[in-house]
């Protein structure tokens, strides 16, 4: 379920390493406890996060949450034609369903993240 | 630990993303709130309801105690009538909103799930000592089942029996799968349908007899998040988000309940009153600009000032945006009046919107005679 080549964060966001480079996007936990997701806003590109800062917001009907960077960095690409699609974050999380690309700061933030394995046992025992 | 109903491995072996309500384990969604809803506004679907509170009214006294406790006349009610209706406070607020059945010798409420034990304390208050009168909690033993949407009558009539003749807000005995039951032409979505009482294993026989039915016609499973997208839609209140102890029925929009003339209940006076006065405030529809969500309590604006609150949000595919109810200010409650709603801590335009959003299929059967 968990792609073993990501790695995740406590508040649900899963990051692909690409060289410098993160993908981040959101879980297929979250997208589940979400439900369809209604509305998604993401940053500009240019703009920087902290780990742990917010970077956009995600909602449905049942919740609205914050999007949290799990690293620190610039904003590079934000996937901004999902607004028109927002299913494909509910369908293909791990994937398509891609939120931003962060330009890392700190490679040894990754230290920090779970791996799918340990993602996985966190999600078990009730994810929080 | 959440109760469990008796269709819980049922929902687990349908894939149903559970959530916690009123100290019940329940399906949130199958697959999906909006296409759950979709499915009910179009064909039709199948919700596990024996979360609900059912209360049995028996023995000497049984009618008269429930007569005393809600504001509708329930003398007048012949077996095989339901009629919507509340237990109001002394100060008029509303203790629950509740459906009464009327049977031959005995009279079943179905309450809110949340507030079976008030409802409980409350009947056992006004209970008039030395009386016989026996008020059983058959909730968890007695179940429930929703059947709703336009093709509702059609899948429902062929398991049984033909139901073009049975009016809305009327029940009649029935047979499912062999098993007895009770049907009644009743709902919350806004959609013609109906609610099965079963009992025992029958419960499980006649979910999975309807279960069958339903996606053998291109219905589906529908759970609570497609509930309450459905009633809010339809404008009907929750107890909790537009009604409350402290919320009369006359500024709910439900004044049609409120028999005030009928013989004495519980609330008369306080209702009486408040029915001769001018509401301050209104119980309306807000439809936001965009795909925000409304949610409870969140601030509702007009020219700078806070003029009301929302009591329940959601997205509604019938405006493609965030929709909910709220009260407002009387000045501010005319259809078509711009407001903002504070959403996340941002303001977004909204405009006011006369209730309800949506007029289904539901009372179909309305001009057919007992």
């Amino acid at each position: 379920m968990y792609p073993a080549e990501l790695r995740y964060s406590r508040s649900h966001e899963w990051l692909r390493v690409e060289g410098k480079r993160a993908v981040v996007g959101i879980t297929h936990y979250a997208a589940g406890e979400l439900g369809d997701v209604t509305y998604l806003e993401l940053p500009d590109p240019g703009v920087s996060v902290m780990r742990g800062d917010s970077f956009g917001v995600v909602e449905s009907i049942k919740a609205v949450e914050d999007l949290v960077s799990p690293v620190s960095g610039q904003i590079v690409e934000a996937n901004a034609p999902l607004i028109s699609s927002l299913e494909t974050i509910n369908r293909d999380p791990h994937g398509e369903g891609w939120l931003v690309v962060v330009e890392m700061e700190d490679a040894s933030e990754l230290q920090e993240l779970m791996t799918a394995e340990q993602y996985e046992a966190f999600v078990e025992e009730g994810g929080e | 630990m959440a109760g469990r109903t008796p269709l819980y491995a049922q929902h687990l072996q349908a894939g149903a993303k559970l959530t916690e309500f009123a100290g019940w384990e329940m399906p949130l969604y199958y697959d999906g709130i909006l296409v759950e809803r979709n499915s009910v506004r179009t064909r039709i679907g199948l919700f596990d309801l024996c979360h609900m509170g059912q209360i049995q009214v028996e023995g000497a006294g049984a009618e008269d105690l429930v007569d005393y406790l809600v504001c509708s006349d329930v003398g007048s009610l012949v077996p095989g009538q339901a009629r919507y209706s509340l237990f109001c406070n002394e100060a008029g607020g509303i203790v629950d909103d509740l459906v009464v059945f009327r049977g031959a010798e005995r009279l079943r409420l179905v309450v809110n799930a949340f507030r079976r034990e008030a409802d409980l304390a409350w009947m056992e208050r006004w209970r008039p000592s030395g009386s016989e009168v026996e008020v059983l909690d058959l909730t968890g033993k007695a179940g429930l089942l929703a059947l709703q949407g336009p093709y509702a009558e059609e899948v429902l009539s062929p398991l049984v029996g033909d139901l073009s003749s049975l009016a809305y807000y009327h029940f009649r005995e029935g047979c499912l799968g062999g098993q007895p039951c009770l049907v009644s032409r009743t709902g919350y979505t806004g959609e013609d349908g109906f609610e099965v009482f079963l009992e025992g294993e029958a419960i499980r026989e006649g979910w999975d007899a309807l279960q069958k039915a339903v996606i053998g016609c291109g219905g589906r499973l529908c759970g609570l998040g497609a509930r309450d997208l459905l009633r809010l839609e339809a404008g009907y209140p929750l107890w909790g988000n537009e009604i409350d102890e402290e919320t009369d029925p006359f500024v709910a929009g439900l004044g049609w309940v409120v028999e005030v003339d009928k013989a004495k209940f519980v609330g008369q006076d306080a209702l009486s009153r408040i029915k001769q006065s001018v509401p301050e405030r209104r119980l309306v529809v807000i439809v936001v600009e965009g795909p925000r969500v409304p949610r409870h309590g969140a601030a509702i604006f007009a020219e700078g000032a806070q003029v009301g609150f929302i009591t329940s949000g959601s997205f509604s595919p019938l405006t493609e945006s965030g929709a909910g109810l709220g009260y407002v200010k009387k000045e501010w409650a005319a259809a078509g009046t711009a407001v903002q709603v504070d959403i996340a801590g941002r303001r977004y335009s909204a405009q006011v919107r006369s209730r309800p959003l949506y007029r289904g299929s539901v009372g179909r059967g309305r001009q057919l005679k007992d």
